[in-house]
């Protein structure tokens, strides 16, 4: 009997500690609003006071008072989502996209954007934060001049339309073999990194680096100064939609849809019956074992027990 | 199949290096990268190099450049000499070719090769173009280093200085031999002879002048089937164009009639120039014609109410300072195109905005025609487009109960269709009318203790604006409730009896076992003593009551040994036996041991 006590009460306490991580860390997920660990955007979220929704809910945006920050797909865009980026940008919003990665090519063909994001990592071996994959950039932005901290970014290719606002470093380079260290085949900079194109009554904004938003990065520099600058004093949002789960969120889900079942529904008119129930067996059976361990006592030798 | 795991693994290994090579992480925390060392750091070590850079002479840049090149620099700051050296060399090689052409045009015009001469010195100017670019890049890329200050800053500014000083030389140079040649060209150049006529000197807004003229060769030879350009500066309204070509004839005649668009007093220049094969033989050649243009310029003033309401017929009133002026409207948002004539000084139309137009602020332009004396007058406006807001009131209960049906009624001030959405449920219930009630049931499987409920209000009427109004209400479902509190009572009538017993049970061996502490512990102790002043054998620790009563019992009188051993088996029942009974069983241990000390003392 005693085993089966052991069990339940170490359940119970495993349980209490999944509960305690999964109430103090709502995610860990890369690029998430709700990631407090280092490659989680929560300190941009609370810094820039932003909203999170989902993609399709820009049609629904004011665009003027807005500015909607795109910080590393989380998901391929359909067309309907790319035309109401669109018709926000159109009808007067702020449209910042972040990603070092080819695949928001798609996004800024779709919206007539003459910029493309290249894909090669830029390394500065002269202007870097600790590793050269980490490079330091200058930006001009609403006549502030900054120093963006990047972390493993990509460079854009321009095509007019618009005009780059931030570069890297003449020493930079495209580090095309990942290796760190340039060869004559890999091109020497400035590259561009970050682009404006006004569209309609809106402007775009393209950077080809997701991470100077992220919580380790975000206070370096100044980075911070960046989406505050983008946004122009506008209301913030950022798009966000979880689709593939990682092991993190998938346990986290699960405990939260445990307690929204038991807690948020009339399950808990019997749970708290099967609580107290519990509470009065574990207690019961305390008191038995103390009993039977009072009366074993009695079995050991006798002198000793007695004090004779 | 074992001597295929290596292979399969060493495939694996190289896929994954192969997957990792193409694509890099998206980014890496950056408290865990290793330091490495800042190569700012050794900028002073540039400085050095630079001040052989900062004497700048074309013919020993170059080994200088060699020389830096061939230097032993450490790793860690050989980026910054590389990229610096690679725009630098290429400055010096363009510098190079610019100057060769240069010295080349020179010859070139010498000699009196006037179209080699130009194509060197386009050359050169190309050549210059590169240095010019590779001098803003090495600017750009030296800029870096300013902020070493100090003698770094010096250093570069310096050099830069030194590399303006070489393209200025070159441009000046450039600039010379291009005026020389030019002025040789002009010399070449005939010129010609335009005489131009104009109708009128003073005419209204809109009027054509007609412009009359011949061309002719210094010698008085007609120049027929040349381009005469005419043309002024004007405020262009639309599409009207702001020069003219005209062909002369084969006399060198030449006629057009050319429509005034501007106002006040227009410089017409009517020009000959020199095209293709002309370019060479005649000059440029051009006659001003001054005409007043006389224009009043209308005024247009719009009064209308603010905001425009959205699917209402909203008045505008245009207000124009020249009677019958026809005023074209149009709005790209509102989808509206119309054309208005003012028959007096005001006049007022409708202008209704379509249903389907959202709110917010929308710009309206207006287009006045032009009239004769009177230019075309554009007018951007921006109007506030809006609805207004209908009454609403909702009545519902504050707690919602499963299973019973409950009222939630919702009046509006305006015909409405009116949908209640019960999101968690996915149902949708529509109201027969704005002001109506529905009766809302709960299935007794809705698990939630929270309904929340969307009301969306569509006015049928466009002008009211639609609303969503959010309800959130407390849910109770009798059944689980009910349920639950009778398994407490059924449980509490069933273990309260076993609770009874196990209560009588714990209390008995609670009594026991202040009986062993209290009144069982000294009469075995009364018996142990007993023993022990009967055989002198004392007690140890690891011994039993039984085990010290048999290693004792050896030493007792034999006539004792039997009621010793009786008394053992009471002791040993108080202690293990059964808890009834204890009390007449310490009675009985008590009458042994007293008989058997009465023994004793007889």
């Amino acid at each position: 009997m005693r085993i089966w006590l052991y069990i339940a009460l170490g359940l119970l306490t495993a349980f209490a500690i999944a509960s305690a991580i999964a109430y103090s860390i709502p995610s860990a997920d890369d690029l998430s609003p709700y990631n407090p660990l280092w490659n989680g955007l929560a300190k941009l979220a609370s810094y820039t006071n932003a909203s999170i929704i989902a993609y399709s809910d820009a049609r629904h945006l004011n665009a003027e008072t807005s500015a909607l920050f795109i910080i590393g797909l989380s998901k391929n865009l359909t067309a309907e989502d790319v035309e109401a980026l669109r018709s926000f940008v159109e009808n007067g919003g702020i449209l910042v996209l972040a990603d070092e990665r080819v695949e928001l090519n798609s996004i800024l063909k779709g919206l007539g954007i003459g910029a493309a994001v290249n894909g090669s990592l830029v390394a500065d071996k002269v202007f870097f934060y600790k590793t050269p994959f980490l490079p330091v950039a200058r930006a001009s932005i609403a006549q502030h001049n900054l120093s963006l901290y990047l972390n493993y970014a990509s460079y854009l290719n321009t095509y007019g339309g618009g005009r780059c606002i931030a570069y890297t470093s003449p020493y930079s380079f495209a580090d095309l073999d990942m290796d760190g260290s340039r060869n004559d085949a890999e091109p020497y900079g400035p590259f561009c990194i970050a682009y404006l194109q006004t569209l309609g009554k809106g402007v775009v904004y393209v950077i080809s680096d997701s991470s100077p938003f992220i919580n380790s990065m975000i206070d370096l520099g100044d980075n911070k100064l960046l989406p505050l600058l983008l946004a122009n004093g506008r209301g913030v949002y950022i798009a966000y939609e979880q689709v593939v789960k990682t092991p993190y969120t998938a346990f986290r889900s699960t405990i939260t849809g445990f307690y929204t079942a038991i807690f948020g529904t009339w399950l808990r008119y019997p749970m708290a019956m099967i609580i107290g129930l519990s509470i009065y067996w574990i207690s019961k059976s305390l008191l038995k074992n103390a009993l039977l361990l009072t009366k074993s006592i009695f079995s050991q030798p006798f002198k000793t027990t007695l004090g004779v | 199949m074992k001597k295929c795991i290596p292979l399969l693994l060493l495939l694996l290994t190289l896929t994954q290096n192969a997957i990792a090579l193409t694509e890099f992480p998206r980014h890496i925390d950056p408290s865990t990268a290793p330091s490495t060392t800042n190569i700012l750091d050794y900028l002073t070590l540039l400085h050095t190099s630079s001040m052989y850079l900062a004497e700048l002479n074309i013919n020993r840049a170059i080994n200088m450049t060699s020389t830096l090149r061939e230097a032993a620099i450490p790793q860690q700051f050989r980026d910054i000499f590389n990229r610096t050296l690679q725009l630098y060399t290429l400055f010096t090689v363009e510098i190079n070719m610019s100057i060769r052409y240069m010295n080349l045009s020179e010859e070139a015009l010498k000699s009196n090769d006037l179209d080699k001469c130009s194509s060197l010195i386009l050359a050169a100017q190309q050549h210059l173009g590169n240095a010019e670019r590779l001098y803003t890049q090495t600017r750009d890329v030296l800029n870096y280093l300013v902020g070493a200050g100090g003698a770094v800053e010096e250093t570069i500014k310096s050099t830069l200085n030194n590399m303006e000083k070489a393209i200025s030389f070159i441009r000046n140079r450039i600039d010379a031999v291009s005026k020389e040649l030019e002025e040789r060209r002009h010399l070449l150049l005939k010129e010609v002879e335009l005489e131009v006529k104009v109708n009128k000197s003073k005419v209204f807004y809109g009027d054509f002048i007609e412009i009359r003229g011949r061309v002719e060769d210094p010698l008085g030879a007609p120049l027929g089937n040349r381009t005469i350009a005419i043309y002024y500066n004007a405020t262009i309204y639309r599409s009207t164009p702001a020069l003219w070509l005209v062909q002369s004839s084969a006399q060198g005649f030449f006629r057009a009639s050319v429509p005034v668009k501007a106002c006040g007093v227009i410089s017409i220049r009517i020009a000959f120039i020199p095209q293709g094969f002309d370019a060479n033989v005649y000059r440029y050649t051009e006659k001003v014609v001054n005409v007043t243009s006389l224009c009043i310029e209308p005024t247009i003033t719009v009064h209308m109410q603010q905001p425009l309401l959205i699917g209402a017929n909203n008045s505008m009133c245009i207000e124009s300072s020249i009677p019958n002026l026809r005023v074209n409207i149009s709005s790209k948002g509102l989808a509206l195109s119309k054309q208005v004539e003012l028959s007096t000084h005001t006049t007022c139309l409708g202008i209704l905005i379509p249903a389907n137009v959202s709110e917010g602020m929308y710009r309206v332009d207006m287009f006045s025609e032009a009239k004769r004396g009177v230019p075309p007058k554009a007018l951007h406006i921006y109007v506030n487009v809006s609805r207004l807001d209908a009454n609403l009131s909702i009545e519902h209960p504050t707690t919602f109960f499963v299973g019973v049906p409950q009222s939630i009624c919702v009046k509006t001030s305006v015909n409405s269709s009116v949908e209640i959405m019960l999101i968690e449920l996915g149902r949708v219930v529509a109201l027969k009318s704005s002001n109506s009630c529905t009766d809302l049931l709960l299935p007794i499987s809705y698990l939630s203790t929270q309904l929340d409920l969307e009301i969306h209000v569509t006015p049928y009427n466009a002008t009211y604006r639609s609303k969503v109004v959010k309800i959130s209400m407390q849910v109770l479902d009798p059944i689980p409730i009910a349920v639950t509190v009778l398994i407490i009572i059924l449980m509490v009538l069933v273990y309260g009896r076993g609770g009874v017993r196990i209560s009588s049970a714990v209390m008995a061996i609670q009594r026991r076992s202040e009986t062993i502490y209290q009144i069982l512990s000294p009469v075995i102790k009364e018996f142990v003593d007993f023993v022990k002043a009967l055989t002198g054998v004392g007690i140890e620790a690891h011994m039993t009551l039984r085990e010290y009563v048999n290693s004792a019992l050896d030493r007792a009188p034999q006539e004792m040994r039997s009621a010793l051993l009786a008394a053992l088996r009471i002791a040993e029942n108080i202690l293990y036996g059964p808890p009834t009974h204890v009390e007449e069983l310490v009675k009985r241990l008590k009458e042994v041991l007293s008989g058997l000390v009465r023994v004793l003392r007889l």
